[in-house]
């Protein structure tokens, strides 16, 4: 691993902030050369966040491209009314919102019902898991958790859990190509839920 | 116990921000400087199970801490980000230069630009092959597959409507061209959005959804096309041809038979000009082999 950190403090001293950068694009001063500073300076930093939030390189670099694409295109229309990197962010939530309304992995405030299986597959203990504990507690907890999953692994979950899909209809639809298809994902998803969960006081992590 | 109790909503404001946090509240979440209280607030409104905002906090956990200067990115990240750099480089460069040519024509061009529109109207389904297209297959009743070319992307030379649509055209375009479906369907819907009277961009982003075998979606975003082409008198045979195939790949021969017929009696009226697609041979093609096929099927059952 490398850090980004040396290049970043080098590339601030070198060169104008965020806020200088917009108004040189947006002024036409060296508009090219403006838009290719600020593009420099974030390009790895969205790449890096969409493949942590997706779960997938290839969708990661396309929604990355395009995020920095529309940034040229709308960039003009920009009002400052917030703070560049701010911009950015809401701009790359907007493309990884429009991907879970599609994936239909997009949570909201109704509950998630998952199905009876998806607790005993969660493998946490001999007790039933569930026992003890409110309803919306433990919904409310599993949204946050499910929350924190990259979007393929929470489709998987969804799919399989709420929507009855099966991994090989999961693994078509999200097009997923190595060679254990949903499973992979399946398995990290319960893995890091389990451990949600666990802190969050909803399972007791087979010990209780 | 019922069930879970709804989520009190965290503000009124829903002005820009998750719809439960306001904009303004939205950069400080981002750049860990919400106000204590605030944030005690928030965090207890995820808790209570806003599912939209325990996504906000995860999404601004993560971006925050790739974008912080102390960010640690791995190889595959950094190897990820060097591709995006090269292909927005690339679209740069074409859009900068697409800009400069447009600007140029600009004054000189706004009554050629509207006879153009009027002569696009007319011609739209005569539009020359001008780019390499892939192609789909499309499955038939008896199992076989017929090989369909996909539509030859020309993007449209004029703008419609208030904004400059030609940098998501050009990004659209070359996902198109470069066999990436996907991506073109979500640039195409993208576009589709923000030009509520075109159709263009939803019959590429059909031919792109037919591309990838999703005939169902196809069909449907193929309906919208028609519909928008319809109210701006743009329907023309390419559309028709695509919607049928659609709705042949859907198992909707019962509708895609109707199309194919009345391509074929369009096309007759019309000679086929060089360089142009022949819809009326390909629907003409296509009928027979569904024609076909459902006869050995009804054969195949007595």
């Amino acid at each position: 691993m490398e850090t980004v950190s040396g290049e970043a403090r080098t590339k601030a001293s070198e060169t104008p902030d965020d806020a200088e950068l917009v108004r040189r694009f947006q002024q036409g001063v060296d508009r090219e050369g403006a838009y290719r500073a600020l593009f420099e300076r974030y390009y790895r930093s969205t790449h890096a966040f969409f493949r942590r939030r997706v779960g997938d390189a290839d969708l990661a670099s396309e929604l990355n491209q395009d995020l920095h694409t529309t940034v040229y295109t709308s960039l003009a229309r920009f009002r400052g009314e917030s703070s560049y990197r701010t911009w950015l962010f809401r701009l790359a939530l907007s493309r990884l919102s429009h991907l879970r309304r599609r994936w239909r992995v997009h949570l909201d405030e109704r509950p998630v019902e998952v199905d009876e299986t998806f607790w005993s597959e969660l493998g946490s203990g001999e007790a039933d898991p569930r026992a003890g504990i409110d309803a919306g507690r433990r919904n409310a907890a599993l949204k946050r958790c499910l929350a924190g999953l990259n979007e393929i692994e929470r489709a998987v979950v969804i799919g399989q859990y709420v929507a009855g899909s099966t991994l090989q209809e999961i693994t078509g639809l999200l097009r997923l190509d190595n060679p254990s298809g949903a499973r992979a994902p399946l398995l990290a998803a319960l893995r890091k839920l389990r451990r949600c969960l666990e802190s969050a006081g909803i399972t007791s992590g087979g010990d209780a | 116990m019922t069930g879970p109790r709804p989520v009190p909503s965290l503000e009124n404001d829903r002005s820009g921000g998750c719809g439960h946090l306001p904009a303004a509240e939205v950069e400080a979440l981002l750049e860990g400087r919400l106000d204590p209280e605030r944030q005690a607030r928030f965090d207890a409104h995820v808790r209570e199970g806003c599912g939209e905002c325990a996504l906000l906090a995860a999404d601004a956990a993560v971006f925050a801490e790739a974008t912080s200067e102390s960010a640690v990115l791995t190889s595959e990240e950094r190897e990820g980000a060097e591709r995006d750099r090269a292909a927005v480089d690339r679209w740069v460069a074409r859009e900068g230069s697409r800009r400069r040519s447009h600007a140029r024509w600009r004054g000189v061009g706004l009554l050629a630009a509207a006879a153009s529109v009027l002569l696009a109207v007319v011609y739209v389904g005569r539009r020359p092959d001008s780019s390499p297209a892939g192609s789909l297959a499309l499955p038939l009743a008896d199992g076989s597959s017929l090989t369909i070319a996909t539509l030859p992307f020309n993007p449209p030379g004029v703008q419609r409507g208030e904004d400059d649509l030609s940098g998501l055209w050009a990004a659209a375009g070359d996902a198109y061209r470069s066999g990436r479906f996907k991506a073109a369907a979500e640039r195409f819907a993208g576009i589709a959005k923000r030009a509520p009277a075109a159709s263009d961009p939803l019959l590429y982003g059909g031919v792109s959804l037919l591309a990838m075998g999703r005939f169902e979606e196809a069909a449907a975003t193929l309906a919208r096309a028609d519909e928008r082409a319809k109210r701006a008198g743009t329907s023309g045979p390419a559309l028709d041809w695509y919607r049928a195939v659609a709705l042949s790949g859907s198992r909707r021969n019962d509708e895609a038979v109707p199309l194919l017929e009345g391509i074929v009696r369009d096309s007759s009226a019309l000679p086929v000009e060089p360089g142009e697609t022949d819809y009326g041979k390909l629907a003409s093609d296509l009928l027979s082999r569904i024609r076909n096929t459902d006869i050995r099927k009804r054969g195949g059952n007595r």
